[in-house]
């Protein structure tokens, strides 16, 4: 028979043999359904693709931990396994949570610039811009590295005079952010128109410090600009991210100081030569103007100026002469003019009437030439009738009938009744027609 | 911001004086009697930026921290 146990009795006895067989063991896995409770414990799953264990972290050792544990990030996590009696379940109480591939460290620095990206504490628009004239800096720094010379070197070779302040600070470990606090806090109440921030490159370890939230929220809300040249060009730090003015190094630093300075005081050197050159050139102008009246003005041109007009009138009294004669000389050709109009309209008519007059004349030689013609016919029918001798004939007894002045010829030229006359050799007679024959 | 008081005006405000005033003499026909007080206003201010600059004295100054802190610095410096 077998023995026959209380749940808690065998529960417990799992617990003894389970916390005995183990003792301390690390598992990684990929954390799932993280939840921190009110207290401060964090419970989760670490889970692979067959299983999955429960996960427990006390709030004493929660405060412990740099980061976060996120969901699906893979952690290893060491701890020991046990029971949870009141709930029966198996889980795995941990004692260290490290990332899987990446520090703890690095994981705490990714999450907390994540979290203050989203606050805008990186935001461009929130930065101040580098001083018009940024003379009188404030540097916290150490005064041992090597990051402080180089900065005031180049700042020697600076055109214009600089007034540095510096705040000797530890730059690393324990303390470090304390002094760094400690200078913002004193040059806040100093005259600079800047800050500046600055160490040689290091460990990420060594530049920690400057990851601190402390010491980004303060130069977030820091009323004066911050210039931050942290570490060397690829160790970007909050710091850097959250400064108005970032410089890769202390030497850049000094360099965007020195320009901006030899920027203003050319510009002013600009603006001058500027001025002088216009006002000269103004000035220049404004004299030829004077001199130019002053030519104009003066006696010798003047007398010059009468002896022009002198001939000027003397030209336009010529000229009116020239007119004059040709005025005259204008009529005359007028005059020619309409003479020679004159005459050739008389030229033309008489030469019209004469022409007239010898057709005229020529047309009267014709009617001459014409009656003379008709005379001549006359003359013909004269002699034509006397050869013809009409009378003769008609002494013989022959006599000449007319109808209406016609002399008949035919028969067929009368009808019956006609009235007809006949000429005889003595005298005349009316006659009548009876009758006809043939 | 050095200490650029001076009846109100600014390093700020006379650079941007000065380059208003350049502007204008180079963009038109100012009348000579206004170009000189225009020049005479801005050489002023061509002056005063520059004594601005030059009252800078060139300094290196080392805060020196309370005894304490210092001595806690030497502390942390014989680690």
């Amino acid at each position: 028979m077998n023995r026959v146990y209380k749940v808690s009795e065998l529960v417990e006895e799992i617990k003894w043999f389970l916390e005995d067989t183990y003792g301390a063991v690390s598992v990684e896995g990929e954390a799932s359904e993280v939840r921190y409770s009110q207290k401060g414990h964090l419970y989760f799953y670490l889970k692979d693709e067959k299983a999955i264990l429960k996960v427990v972290m006390w709030a004493g050792m929660v405060v412990k931990l740099p980061f976060k544990v996120e969901e699906g990030r893979v952690f290893v996590v060491t701890g020991n396994l046990t029971i949870y009696p009141v709930s029966g379940s198996f889980q795995l109480e941990a004692r260290k949570i490290e990332p899987a591939g990446i520090g703890a460290l690095k994981l705490a620095l990714e999450q907390r610039k994540k979290k203050l990206q989203e606050e805008g504490l990186f935001d461009e628009e929130k930065k101040k811009p580098l001083p018009l004239v940024p003379q009188r800096i404030g540097v916290i720094t150490s005064l041992e590295g090597a990051a402080i010379k180089d900065f005031l070197k180049i700042l020697k070779e600076c055109k214009v005079n600089t007034h540095i302040k510096i705040f000797p600070s530890l730059m690393q470990g324990k303390g470090a952010l304390n002094e760094l606090i400690e200078g913002l806090d004193y040059f806040e109440k100093e005259e600079v128109d800047l800050v500046v921030i600055t160490r040689g490159g290091g460990s990420f370890e060594d530049l920690m410090v400057f990851n601190e939230e402390l010491l980004v929220r303060k130069i977030f809300g820091y009323p004066k600009p911050v210039l931050s040249a942290v570490g060397h060009e690829i160790d970007v730090t909050l710091c850097d991210l959250v400064a108005d003015i970032r410089a890769a190094t202390p030497t850049d630093a000094a360099r965007i100081i020195k320009n901006r300075l030899e920027e203003v005081l050319e510009k002013i050197l600009e603006f001058k030569d500027e001025l002088e050159d216009f006002i000269l050139q103004k000035l220049e102008r404004e004299v030829l103007k004077i001199e130019k009246f002053a030519a104009i003005l003066s006696l010798k041109n003047l007398k010059r100026r009468v002896g022009e007009y002198f001939e000027r009138i003397k030209y336009y009294n010529l000229k009116l002469k020239e007119s004059q004669s040709k005025f005259i000389f204008k009529k005359g050709e007028n005059l020619k003019y309409l003479n020679y109009n004159l005459s050739r309209k008389f030229y033309n008519f008489s030469f019209y009437h004469r022409e007239r007059i010898s057709n005229i004349k020529i047309k009267l030689k014709n009617i001459k030439f014409y009656i003379m013609q008709k005379k001549e016919k006359i003359e013909e029918f004269k002699s034509g009738l006397n050869h013809l001798n009409v009378k003769r004939t008609l002494k013989r007894g022959f006599s000449i009938l007319r109808k209406d002045g016609e002399i008949l010829r035919d028969s067929e030229q009368t009808k019956i009744g006609d009235n007809i006359e006949g000429e005889l050799y003595k005298g005349r007679i009316r006659c009548q027609i009876t009758k006809k024959e043939g | 911001m050095p200490d650029n008081k001076k009846g109100g005006l600014t390093f700020e405000k006379a650079m941007k004086r000065l380059e208003e005033i350049v502007k204008k003499l180079d963009e038109g026909e100012v009348p000579l009697e206004e170009s000189i007080k225009i020049f005479e206003e801005g050489m002023e201010l061509v002056n005063f930026c520059q004594s601005k600059l030059q009252e800078v004295e060139k300094k290196v100054e080392e805060i020196i921290k309370k005894s304490e802190e210092k001595s806690r610095k030497e502390n942390d410096d014989n680690i």
